[in-house]
């Protein structure tokens, strides 16, 4: 047995690589795709499906000898997409199944909707495997006009019934909604089409699967009815009865239901999880509700509860009070971070500052924060000052909410003698606000001796609205410390200042590190006034600031940029040439062709795919076999953005005709 | 590069994290990653994952970043004897055979991806519980980690109380002292552990406590490239020493990838063995 390190596959992969220039490329690259190595075998593929025929490639998927061959050529007729897709039509018509079988499969993948229609016959072909891959093909490819006869194939051949049912659902057609709730009760298809349903999300099959959801206590069916209804709750949150209907269960119904569902949401599965508390909250189980509160604070999912939870806002608000009391303090805190308080609840939002526990605590400041609740200002101003970090920084993201006059509470902590660290969480809360509160005293901190203090003044004024602190901020261009002085760079860049382009010029013979950020918002700002000096600039300057002078350059589009940009790209450093061929096809004209068609067959994949939109930007029909042929580049993004070129071109020429 | 560049500026930046680090991100994880690298953005005044590329590529500071980079891609997910079935293997059926074949005085144990310590820890605590240490046999468990926070999170020894949540009142009073809202772990379960940061996917590393006789890798191989993957276990079959033994996760296999590490059941679970030469 011969052990396959690395280097071996390294060795074949890198003498793949160099036959793909030499004239035994072809060969080469047959034998990668038999290569035992995924790393040689993915290479042979991408190079495959760039210089293989259709007809050659389709040779290797009646070889039923070699699997590894078999699947590597439909890997590689994948990624051809429409270049295969005539030769892929003629094999579905073709006297061998199973190399038809394998083409619908193919041509499933590839998507193109050219293809739909040449499907739709195989549904009725003779062999059943031929049949069942185009069922499963046009359900993929969300083809509506194969409905009808999937419907059709559902009371058919039981063969074809999970395909027809499956398809049904991923297609999301509505006609299908009765004949697929027709077959429910069919112990064999059951399951699949409650997910297809369920993948549909139709409000009219809401109350037929949670009868069966409440009914059944059968796994995995049980699991998929509630994944099925969760997605109609979620596609449909303004659905009425749902608590009415809970409230008919049985006794025994209700609890068994409820340990179910307990049970899921004490689970590491996310999706059930996630299912389950969609019906907790929709069906307003209040038993089950401190479980899915105390889940969520650990399990990322708190923007989703939230979300349903404000949705489902109509629903019983009083019931969720006492929740604030609760004796685990996970269910605390994920009430206060999750529920939609009212304004009425406030009182009872603010006790919670008092919570022996600091993620309860930091939970009611943003609770507070989201009810803007000014009367507990001065509150959450105590909060800003506490030790704890989760606490202060909740506190400074409340008092931002609340309305501006209760910023006033912030005066002491601005106050000369304040604490350093003190003074910049309420410069925090002014910036977050874009308040202008206590105007004077931070108009004085930018002159402060301690730079952190300076750059958090300034940032509150790049926040003032208007340009009158516009001349407060250049100030910070003259500040000794480098950081304050990037800072104040990046503020003016903010406010569209294009006041301070002169002084930024002024300043582009200061070295590094200012050089870098100055040249970056020159760009931003469009100074076109500047292109000059970072042309001037261009020879002298170190590697990281070239590149960003000709991103900047792009971002200006001067007079005589093309000339430029054409010298840059003979560089030899491929960022730089990256950076170039951006601008260059940006703009172009149609007289820079051959130049893009050059780029087009550069070494590096990421000219290439600028050189490929550039030829769909610029919509010339010669440019058709270009795209073509890009279309099956090696690096599929460049394919991608071929494919989508091509498009376009389609577009144009439509247009054109008509 | 931006507006219609966007998947490129991405594919760029996902190629320099697997060049780099040896690890691939699923298109399912981009949006919470780019929340993760949002704030170095705008620490760094960038605009973009475009420009943040170019620094990454071609800035003199460029070393700094990936540094925080490595700190950010890197996941921390971890806790005191995750897969608790590992240690009982660790101590009542590896240890007892290493002892009997190659009576090491010193037992060299790696944690590679070590977090924040807790393997390290659990592995020291496992080995202190079965008396191990009474027994003769003294321990070395050298601990590494791409993420320099989580290394110096694990020298300093103090956790939340999700990293606890295999570890049951009597564990935590016994291994741990609450300091506020969290746990230190007591000094004496530090005995022998050593952190240091190292990235598993680069060529020619070195790791300065070999050779080993238990490497433990869980939940590591599993995010990394097939390049990575396959030059980390290359790095861990020369670091072995003969009949070594690797332990990876549950959802980690070599089974079919390898044939340079043996498979050996071990109380229904599987471990794998290092095979010395090529059979």
């Amino acid at each position: 047995m011969k052990v396959d390190t690395l280097s071996d596959a390294q060795e074949r992969l890198t003498a793949l690589q160099a036959a793909a220039a030499s004239p035994g490329r072809d060969q080469a690259i047959v034998v990668g795709l038999k290569d035992a190595s995924p790393l040689v075998r993915q290479n042979a593929i991408a190079l495959a499906a760039r210089h293989l025929a259709p007809e050659v490639l389709a040779e290797f998927l009646a070889d039923d000898e070699d699997a590894i061959l078999r699947n590597a050529a439909q890997a590689a007729l994948e990624r051809q997409g429409p270049h295969a897709i005539p030769h892929l039509l003629s094999l579905t018509r073709g006297a061998d199944p199973e190399l038809a079988f394998f083409a619908v499969q193919i041509l499933s993948t590839i998507n193109d909707v050219s293809a739909k229609q040449a499907l739709l016959p195989l549904l009725d072909h003779s062999d059943r495997n031929i049949a069942q891959a185009a069922v499963e093909a046009l359900g993929h490819m969300r083809a509506t006009e194969a409905v009808p006869a999937l419907i059709r194939l559902l009371a058919g051949d039981p063969w074809l019934q999970f395909a027809a049912a499956s398809a049904l659902g991923r297609i999301g057609d509505a006609r299908a909604v009765g004949p697929l709730l027709e077959r429910l009760d069919d112990e064999l298809l059951a399951e699949i089409v409650v997910e297809a349903l369920g993948r549909m999300g139709d409000a009219a099959t809401l109350a037929p699967l949670l009868d069966r959801l409440v009914s059944s206590d059968r796994l995995p069916l049980r699991d998929q009815l509630l994944l099925a209804v969760a997605a109609v709750l979620e596609r449909n949150p303004g659905l009425r009865g749902v608590p009415a209907r809970a409230r008919l269960w049985r006794p025994e119904v209700r609890a068994g239901l409820g340990e179910y569902l307990g049970g899921l949401l004490a689970m590491h599965d996310a999706t059930l999880a996630r299912s389950a508390g969609v019906l907790v909250v929709h069906a307003e189980l209040w038993n089950l509700m401190p479980a899915l509160l105390a889940r969520n604070p650990d399990s990322g999912e708190e923007g989703w509860l939230e979300g349903m939870l404000r949705r489902c806002r109509r629903r019983a608000r009083a019931e969720w009070l006492p929740l604030l009391q609760h004796s685990d303090p996970r269910v605390r805190a994920g009430a206060l971070l999750q529920v939609p308080f009212g304004a009425g609840a406030g009182p009872a939002v603010a006790a919670c500052l008092q919570d022996r526990d600091p993620e309860v605590r930091a939970a009611a400041c943003f609770a507070l924060g989201r009810l803007r609740e000014p009367s507990a200002a001065s509150a959450l101003a105590r909060a800003l000052r506490s030790s704890d970090a989760r606490e202060h920084a909740a506190a400074a993201q409340a008092l931002a909410q609340l309305p501006r006059q209760s910023l006033a509470e912030l005066a002491p902590d601005l106050e000369p003698g304040a604490d350093e660290e003190q003074m910049e969480r309420a410069l925090g809360v002014l910036e977050q606000a874009r308040s202008t509160m206590h105007r004077e005293r931070v108009r004085a901190l930018v002159q402060d001796g301690r730079p952190a203090l300076r750059q958090a003044a300034l940032r509150v004024l790049g926040r003032y609205p208007g340009h009158a602190a516009d001349g407060w901020i250049m100030a910070g261009l003259r500040d000794d410390d480098t950081v304050v002085r990037i800072a104040t760079v990046e503020i003016l860049v903010h406010r569209r200042c294009r006041k301070a382009i002169p002084a930024l010029v002024e300043l582009l013979s200061a070295g590094h590190p200012l050089r870098y950020h100055l040249v970056r918002a020159l760009g931003r700002l469009r100074a076109r006034a500047a292109a000059s000096r970072l042309q001037a600039l261009y020879a002298g300057a170190p590697l990281h600031e070239r590149i960003e002078i000709v991103v900047a350059l792009n971002q200006m589009a001067p007079a005589g940029l093309l000339a430029f940009l054409r010298e840059v790209l003979r560089e030899p450093d491929v960022e730089l040439r990256r950076v170039a061929s951006d601008g260059f096809v940006r703009a172009a004209g149609a007289h820079e062709f051959e130049t893009m068609v050059a780029l087009a067959r550069d070494a590096d994949w990421v000219v290439r795919n600028h050189a490929t939109w550039g030829l769909g930007r610029l919509g010339l029909p010669e440019a058709q076999s270009h795209l073509m042929l890009l279309a099956r580049d090696v690096e599929p993004l460049v394919a991608r953005t071929a494919q989508a070129a091509m498009g376009r071109l389609r577009g144009n020429s439509r247009g054109r005709d008509a | 590069m931006n507006g219609q560049f966007a998947e490129e500026e991405w594919k760029l930046l996902l190629d320099l994290v697997s060049r780099e680090f040896g690890l691939v991100f699923q298109d399912s994880r981009r949006r919470h990653l780019e929340s993760r690298l949002l704030p170095r953005l705008r620490a760094l005044g960038l605009e973009s994952f475009g420009a943040y590329y170019r620094y990454l590529a071609r800035h003199p500071e460029r070393g700094a970043e990936l540094r925080e980079l490595a700190r950010i891609v890197t996941n921390n997910e971890t806790y005191f004897f995750r897969e608790a079935h590992h240690f009982d293997l660790l101590v009542q059926q590896v240890v007892p055979q290493l002892s009997t074949h190659s009576r090491p005085g010193l037992l060299r144990v790696l944690s590679a991806g070590c977090s924040s310590g807790d393997e390290a820890y659990s592995i020291v605590i496992a080995l202190q519980g079965a008396l191990v240490d009474r027994t003769g046999l003294d321990w070395q468990i050298d601990a590494c980690d791409l993420n320099s926070a989580r290394i110096a999170q694990a020298r300093e020894g103090l956790y939340e109380a999700g990293s606890l949540r295999a570890c049951d009142e009597l564990g935590r009073s016994a291994h741990f002292s609450a300091q506020g809202d969290r746990f230190r772990l007591r000094p004496e379960h530090r005995k022998g552990t050593s952190f240091f940061e190292a990235n598993l996917a680069v060529a020619g590393l070195d790791l300065p406590g070999a050779p080993y006789h238990v490497i433990f890798c869980r939940n590591v191989l599993i995010y990394f490239s097939e390049e990575a993957f396959h030059r980390t276990l290359s790095h861990f079959h020369r670091t072995l020493v003969a009949g070594g033994y690797l332990f990876l996760g549950h959802a980690e296999s070599l089974i079919g990838r390898r044939n340079d590490f043996q498979p050996v059941r071990l109380c229904n679970s599987i471990v794998y063995r290092k095979q010395d030469k090529n059979p």
